[in-house]
């Protein structure tokens, strides 16, 4: 590793002062002449990408750090939980026995365990986890924070490295996010505009592919476009009376942009998840995340740059009339070892195959996180409340160091003790490795959203 | 219940018996059965649903005749009961919250399950009782004050009582309640879990899953001398006991070999029989009353049930 410590914001010029200030000091932590000039070189450099693109696993109500990528097992039985750790092909790191398929692949993954943000509130750390900040976030009780929202990571990657119409440079799977009955602000483009918004599918087991975008069309009503075939079908033989449709009522750009590419050959091509093998399917786990990671592997594959997955648009369990979150106050061992541990295990580790089989992994960040952790110590209904102090996050690909930690939290889980980062720390190194840096971000009037963080690269 | 352990909750309890858990988990060490590895051939299975959506804790009804399981449609886990192939079947109710972990009465005239009864947040979960029809829905365990979680039913032998898990008191403990409802009497005291209890056949002991020695194990609690004894001792989590119709053996999941799959142990043997051995997720085992073994898994795609040839 070369960086010894952490990396500030660039200046303008794409130079760290900090980080030349380290070249000056390199002799004391025992880097050569060689290192310093690559460092330099590295610095000035600035913006040169070395990823492509990011898929980002958006774990919705705050998954538990302590049962699965931070376990604790010589902690108190009211903190550390029924799970143990088990070895990974990663010498010396463990992570949950909930996690075998993973455990099997850490050997290409980095662990953030040292993540923490400033709201408890999932509305408002859910905008601080997506767009770096909490400007317009809104609170369970309805408070909006002052200032405007800000673009997502996925809105700048698409302002800034779009091509043109197809592929669409942000897609969004799986549902919009919300806490309570109010969509999540921070989804979308914030100040840079609804342009940016994602382009938005959801994938339901049952019905097939959807397009919220077209679903307040006449004849293309949920009922109505809710199987695949049919959905196409629709298109098929319902094109021009869509279009005069179209004609007739207010055209959004989003509504024209999903119905052009919904139309398109080579967008068909690509969202017809059935036209994979369907073993590969099965791999990748027949429920809707599952499906919704292989749907993200065919985007990354068609060119999209920034492909976020939600993992529900509910932050609440189906046992509390929501759809599958991570939010387990109460029930959360039963939740996580009979469905989502595994889901994500079999779901995540399928993707870093499927995209490392097709040499895509390399240029192609994954990583999985929710907008914060769960308290270390189980509460009273057998569960975990929110934890915004110290959280965990996992990935993989684009350059990601294998086989590492990143961070440390103490002996509980409660803090961090080395290497404390913010989700906009960790977003602004993503970006940074996409070639979105400070000066780019400064053409769109935006500043990172913290500072780069060394050693998630290498 | 003559012998049984614990305390109306209302009376403050009996300390001398929860001690004598304390003690018995003490001096247990009588079975204490260390994982092992079958080497009979896994289990061959039929499959009984088809449909692939996440399914869990099958129970067969007394007379084998019928299969209920709880099916996670859309944003809520709903009942049915299906015929004894699968073929047919029926919502059990028509609510549309969660509903889910039904067993049957021994006189297969209703079902014990879990609901959310309420869903402002955070959910209620409460241990209710209901005639085939969907009708005579009738409170087993229920909270009135505090948010609290009442779960896992199992019916006695006899029909009279209800083992349950709940959260009432502070932590996850387990608990009996007469089926018609009333006073509880608490069966364990300790700050682990203690989860997913099932009545022997024979009515003297229940199983359970504990991680009060480190993650998921099996556990017994004798009903007339209150002692546990450690039923399994892996390096994986071990769950969802069920006991097989003549009392000898206990299905349970593990994943001590890596996935998730359906075991047994034998009661007198102590031996330890991997039952599924498949890449797939097996879970929520339970007994055909032909003993026949019954579970979920994923080991075709979806969710689905099995029964073994």
């Amino acid at each position: 590793m070369l960086f010894a410590g952490r990396q500030s914001r660039s200046t303008p010029s794409g130079v760290s002062r900090r980080a030349l200030l380290q070249v000056g000091s390199l002799g004391a932590v025992g880097l050569t002449l060689a290192d310093a000039l690559r460092l330099q070189a590295q610095a000035e450099e600035g913006a040169a990408p070395r990823a492509r693109s990011v898929i980002l696993l958006w774990l919705w109500g705050g998954p538990s750090q302590i049962d699965l990528f931070d376990l604790k097992p010589r902690a108190p039985v009211e903190y550390r939980g029924p799970y143990a750790p088990i070895a990974t092909r990663a010498p010396g790191i463990e992570v949950s026995e909930l996690l075998p398929r993973m455990a099997q692949r850490m050997d290409r993954c980095t662990l953030v365990r040292s993540l923490h943000t400033t709201s408890n509130d999932h509305g408002i750390a859910g905008t601080i986890g997506l767009t770096g900040g909490s400007k317009g976030a809104q609170s369970l009780g309805g408070q909006t924070l002052p200032g405007d929202v800000q673009p997502c990571h996925g809105a700048i990657a698409d302002r800034l490295l779009s091509t043109g119409a197809w592929p669409p440079a942000f897609v969004s799977l799986g549902g919009a996010l919300h806490q309570g009955k109010r969509a999540i602000t921070g989804e979308g483009g914030g100040v840079l505009g609804a342009a940016h918004d994602p382009f938005r599918l959801d994938y339901d087991i049952r019905a097939g592919l959807k397009a919220p975008q077209l679903e307040l069309a006449d004849g293309l009503t949920p009922d109505g476009l809710g199987a695949r075939q049919r959905l196409l079908d629709a298109f098929d033989h319902g094109a021009d009376a869509l279009g005069a449709h179209l004609a007739m009522h207010d055209r959004t750009r989003q509504y024209e942009q999903a119905f052009a590419l919904l139309t398109s050959p080579d967008a068909r091509a690509a969202f017809d998840v059935d036209a994979e093998d369907d073993r590969l399917r099965t791999r990748y786990g027949r429920f809707r995340f599952g499906q919704c990671c292989l749907m993200a592997r065919r985007l990354i594959e068609a060119g999209t740059r920034f492909v976020q997955v939600n993992w529900s648009s509910h932050v609440e369990p189906f046992e509390d009339t929501g759809d599958g979150g991570w939010d387990m106050h109460d029930r959360n061992f039963p939740q996580l070892q009979d469905r989502h541990a595994w889901m994500l295990d079999q779901s995540l580790s399928a993707l870093l195959d499927d995209l490392g089989e097709r040499g895509l992994l390399e240029e192609t960040i994954v990583l999985a996180l929710g907008e914060f952790g769960r308290t270390p110590k189980i509460n009273n209904k057998a569960g975990r409340d929110h934890w915004e102090h110290c959280y965990a996050a996992v990935m993989a690909g684009g350059g990601a160091r294998g086989g590492h930690v990143v961070g440390a939290s103490d002996k509980l889980g409660q803090y961090p003790t080395r290497q404390a980062m913010t989700p906009g720390d960790l977003f602004t190194t993503v970006l940074a490795q996409l070639g979105i840096t400070t000066p780019k971000l400064t053409e769109l009037n935006l500043t990172p959203s913290g500072e780069a963080v060394e050693g998630l690269f290498g | 219940m003559k012998g049984c352990l614990g305390r109306p909750v209302s009376h403050g309890g009996s300390r001398r018996q929860l001690q004598r858990i304390g003690v018995a988990t003490v001096v247990l060490g009588a079975l204490v059965v260390q994982g092992g590895r079958s080497q009979e051939p896994p289990l061959a299975a039929q499959r009984l649903t088809s449909d692939g959506l996440y399914k869990q804790r099958p129970a067969w009804s007394p007379d084998g005749q019928q299969l209920a399981f709880a099916r996670l449609e859309g944003q809520a886990l709903l009942l049915y009961i299906a015929s004894a192939d699968g073929g047919q079947q029926r919502r059990l109710t028509s609510r549309s919250d969660s509903e889910y972990d039904a067993v049957w009465t021994p006189n297969g005239r209703r079902l014990v399950f879990s609901l959310v009864a309420t869903s402002p947040n955070q959910g209620d979960l409460d241990v209710y009782s209901i005639a085939l029809d969907g009708a005579d829905l009738q409170v087993v365990a229920k909270t009135g004050a505090a948010l609290s979680h009442e779960e896992s039913p199992s019916v006695s032998p006899d029909g009279k009582q209800v083992a349950f898990s709940s959260t009432s008191e502070g932590n996850q403990e387990l608990y009996l309640v007469p089926l018609e409802g009333g006073s509880r009497r608490r069966l364990t005291d300790d700050p682990a879990l203690d989860v997913h209890p099932a009545w022997s056949p024979d009515g003297k002991r229940i199983a359970w899953a504990t991680n009060r020695w480190g993650d998921f194990e099996i556990a017994l609690l004798d009903l007339e001398s209150g002692s546990i004894t450690r039923l399994t001792t892996s390096p994986g989590l071990d769950d969802y006991p069920a006991w097989s119709p003549d009392g000898q053996r206990l299905a349970f999941t593990s994943n001590r070999d890596g996935n998730f799959e359906i075991y047994t142990v034998g009661l007198g043997s102590g031996e330890v029989e991997n039952r599924t051995r498949d890449g797939g997720i097996d879970n929520y085992p339970c007994w055909r009353p032909d003993g026949r073994l019954t579970w979920v898994s994923d080991r075709d795609g979806g969710f689905d049930i099995y029964l073994a040839d």
